[in-house]
């Protein structure tokens, strides 16, 4: 890699990692200076991030967010200088500790994605509406992961007000572990490839022979393919436990304790589920696993894998979250409410950005260009569903005073569905699938 | 950090003791109608119904993906899917209309409801929100001022001119009313962004009923012409009330670059994978052999190739624009020439022309392309234009702005005085402080 852009790319990568160790050591040896140099840090990371993003703009001729990698890198950009704005607006430099692995993150996630420079659009994009319709709709998704990050660190946080409520929940928690991670998965596996909705039995049309099950069959051999199925079913199911934990919870215990162990337990899945992808989506790249072209067996030869490594993963996770809140997050000292507050001002921020960018930007190119504003192609959908999701959130939270857990769960899930839109086109296809190989 | 913590236990209970007020009058109200009206109003409702809409956008999105793809008349789909699925899932798929799951019965209904729902809120709101606008809110008892989420009382000596002076150096708009001896204040800041929520709602309605008046009553289709012909369907020239001439019809290429497909003067075909600074390219050769070719001139190469791969050109992505010049002619006349180019339809009389493809396979004696056009009609566009505008400036107004009250209330020499904001908290209270400072610091001087 010897483009000019790409060495600025590494060295804004390489500012953004070393911001966020010292926003690390910000927090944990609680020394002002180091604050400082996270901030200084970030700023130095954002100058050759917009320097790489203008040399990309020269090279090729045109405005530089035409594939996947460039909308991922400005989604970063927006990450940091959102962190910059929140730390002069709050007056607090720990939230950086938070908030800046997530543009480490959303980087390292890009350097999957094929990053060449291309000087040709095809003719419906040259369009000035093009600019105004991806600009605004990475800077909206940038924002949006700046409020999962507040959300998911509010859900992490337990404020339990009498200590016998706490033990005797940190004992309950585990035996819902149980449940929710071994019965819940066993069960639904069981149900789902009985009634038959696992992928070989599927359909008749457009069968892959080589199928779902190569990704599991190294080893396994010739019943690879239950197994297979069985597998997929645990990780759906574990996603089910994760949604029915605060309900079943609720009934039992108070309404504060049941959201705040559901809260958790949800948000260890999403990063659980997140880390797998990010891993699987290395795993293809290095050639481990190989997904069928213009198959929808791909959405499993995809999925499956992260499903199964994200039920494995999830104990891990909650182990390491469960005690890193008894000393890190201690150690942070941002109260739950600034959380929240945060959440929603990024939130705010994020919301008209989206909704103009993505929606109505793009709805406008659309009708100049082909003459429709509205096609139901897939990435539509999926702007449209992280839309409605937001709305509901900003209704729930404006008119029905939904706050503390079940606002920021909402958060959380409208961020998974921002990343299942934005790799949406690998796995559905359509009319923005113009850089997928 | 513990005064943040303040705010959002006292918001906690003014929006508790709104909520119990909401309730009363929930119950109190009877009738079928009012139960329907209070119904579709309702927020829960209006939540409930976007996550529905949420979640049948995926099913719709998966269905798209996993149902086998028919087309035609209701019978030749009911055939398709009976071939495939031999059982009581074609009749399923039939009666949800899954062949076009966003335009079928359900889809609309739930879409129809939702329309419903904001007509029904934005009548709803209306006076509420004129009255946040345009009148002054004063809070007129102790009481209140305490459950205010920030609230201070300010010792002797404080006149109503200082106060006035104060709120008018923050630019807040004074209201004024004397009760007895009690003097009652009230600024307000921002207050025309409480227009915003519901001005956004106006956009979704004009939106949509827009989007609706597309689906049902559009005239769409496709029309051809060779340069110097007439826009024609078929081979009978298309009539609107006017006819539409193709002039010229021009294909633009991109310059040689890397990656393109190109075509040397051998004839061999190749992809240029690197671009030296002499204008010369190294070519990955793959027909009709592979192999590599090294600093290759630009003038033996050619990034126009009429060869074809799957469905369409070789060359479809080297194509920078496609060019047609059109004349409108009315009874005859030329009335108009334009260019038509992707991303600028030809628009007359209510009627739009877009440059939406190519048939290479006919040409004229001169080479030249037939062009096809995609012609439409539709009432519903303007609406949709007019939609989009009210919602994103009704956005920018309600997201972007923070409405912001400030109360205050004069008995002799006590002053109380109160603020309100429905966002930014924090931000609120630092100017909550620095007006009480500056209040203050009027007074001493």
């Amino acid at each position: 890699m010897s483009r000019p852009d790409a060495i600025l790319f590494t060295i804004a990568f390489a500012a953004y990692l070393a911001s966020f160790v010292s926003f690390i050591l910000l927090v944990a040896l609680k020394k002002e200076s180091m604050g400082k140099i996270g901030v200084i840090l970030t700023i130095i990371g954002l100058l050759p991030h917009t320097g790489a993003f203008v040399m990309r703009w020269t090279a090729q001729g045109h405005f530089p967010l035409a594939n996947m990698y460039e909308y991922m890198g400005m989604m970063a950009w927006m990450v940091m200088l959102g962190l910059l704005f929140f730390i002069k607006r709050f007056k607090n430099q720990k939230i950086g500790v938070f908030i800046a692995p997530i543009a480490v993150m959303l980087l390292v996630t890009a350097s999957l994605l094929p990053s060449d420079t291309n000087a040709q659009l095809m003719p419906a994009l040259q369009s000035s509406w093009l600019v105004i319709h991806v600009t605004l709709a990475a800077l909206g998704s940038g924002a949006f992961m700046i409020s999962f990050a507040a959300s998911s660190l509010y859900l992490l946080f337990t404020q339990f007000k009498k200590k016998d409520q706490q033990e005797e929940l940190q004992r309950a928690e585990w035996y819902y572990f149980l449940i929710f991670w071994v019965a819940t998965p066993i069960i639904s596996a069981v149900i789902l490839n009985l009634i038959g909705l696992m992928p070989e039995s599927l359909g008749g049309h457009n069968h892959n022979p080589s199928g779902v099950h190569t990704a599991f069959s190294i080893g396994i051999g010739a019943s690879a393919k239950h197994w297979g199925g069985m597998a997929i079913g645990m990780g759906m199911g574990m996603i089910l436990g994760a949604v029915l934990w605060p309900i079943f919870h609720n009934r039992k215990y108070n309404t504060e304790a049941g959201l705040q162990s559901g809260g958790r337990f949800f948000t260890v899945v999403v990063f659980a589920l997140l880390f797998s992808a990010v891993i699987v989506g290395y795993m293809n790249k290095g050639g481990a696993i190989s997904l069928t072209p213009r198959s929808y067996f791909k959405i499993f030869e995809f999925f499956g894998p992260v499903l199964v490594l994200s039920w494995v993963l999830t104990p891990l996770f909650y182990y390491l979250l469960v005690s890193m809140r008894e000393s890190w997050i201690d150690k942070l000292q941002v109260s739950r409410p600034i959380l929240e507050e945060i959440s929603y001002s990024a939130v705010a921020i994020a919301y008209p950005l989206y909704t103009v960018g993505a929606l109505f930007a793009g709805a406008v190119l659309a009708e100049q260009a082909w003459g429709t504003w509205w096609s139901w192609d897939p990435k539509e959908v999926g702007a449209l569903i992280i839309w409605l999701f937001y709305t509901g959130f900003l209704h729930a939270r404006f008119q029905r005073q939904w706050k503390g857990e079940r606002a920021q769960v909402l958060v959380v899930l409208g961020m998974v569905f921002v990343f299942v839109s934005f790799f949406g086109n690998y796995f559905f296809g359509g009319l923005h699938s113009f850089e997928v190989t | 950090m513990s005064k943040v913590q303040e705010f959002f236990t006292a918001w906690n209970n003014f929006h508790m003791t709104n909520k119990t007020k909401k309730e009363k009058q929930n119950a109190s109200s009877q009738g079928v109608f009012d139960w329907a009206w209070n119904g579709l109003k309702s927020m829960r409702f209006a939540i409930i119904i976007l996550m529905v809409i949420a979640v049948a956008s995926i099913v719709n999105l998966f269905a798209g993906e996993f149902i086998i793809q028919a087309e035609g008349t209701t019978q030749q789909i009911r055939a398709t899917y009976q071939q495939a699925y031999p059982d009581m899932r074609t009749d399923l798929l039939m009666f949800f209309q899954m062949y076009a799951p966003y335009s079928s019965w359900w889809f609309t209904s739930l879409m129809g409801l939702l329309l419903l729902s904001l007509i029904i809120c934005v009548i709803d709101r209306a006076p509420i929100v004129w009255k946040e606008v345009s009148h002054h809110q004063f809070l007129r008892d102790e009481e209140s001022f305490r459950s205010a989420k920030l609230h201070t009382e300010i010792g002797k000596g404080i006149s109503k001119d200082s106060l006035l002076a104060a709120l008018k150096a923050h630019h807040f708009k004074v209201g004024i009313e004397e009760v007895g001896d009690k003097v009652l204040i009230a600024g307000a800041k921002n207050t025309f962004s409480y227009i915003g929520p519901w001005l956004v709602h106006i956009g979704f309605i004009l939106l949509t009923i827009g989007g609706a008046m597309i689906a049902r009553g559009e005239f769409r289709m496709h029309a051809s012409a060779l340069p110097g012909e007439l826009l024609s369907v078929g081979r009978t020239p298309l009539d609107l009330g006017f006819n539409v001439r193709v002039d010229d019809f021009q294909i633009e290429y991109y310059p040689l670059n890397v990656n393109q497909y190109v075509e040397l003067s051998n004839g061999s075909i190749g992809r240029i994978v690197k671009k030296h600074k002499n204008n010369s390219f190294d070519v990955e050769l793959f027909s009709p052999a592979s192999g590599f070719r090294n600093d290759v001139p630009a003038d033996q190469l050619s990034n126009r190739i009429d060869r074809r791969m799957g469905g369409g050109r070789l060359d479809q992505a080297n194509i920078s624009d496609y060019i047609a010049t059109v004349t409108v002619l009315e009874n005859g006349q030329d009335v108009k020439t334009e260019v038509v180019e992707v991303n600028h339809p030809l628009r007359h009389r209510g009627f739009r022309f877009y440059q939406s493809s190519f048939n290479d396979r006919i040409t004229d004696n001169q080479g030249r392309w037939m062009t096809v056009m995609q012609v439409r009609r539709d009432t519903g566009s303007p609406l949709v234009w007019v939609g989009i505008l009210v919602f994103s400036v009704g956005l920018i107004m309600g997201m972007y702005f923070t409405p912001k009250r400030v109360f205050a209330l004069l008995d002799g020499d006590k002053m109380l005085l109160a603020g309100r904001s429905k966002q930014n908290m924090t931000l609120f209270e630092e100017e909550f402080n620095s007006l009480i400072k500056r209040i203050q610091s009027i007074k001493k001087s």
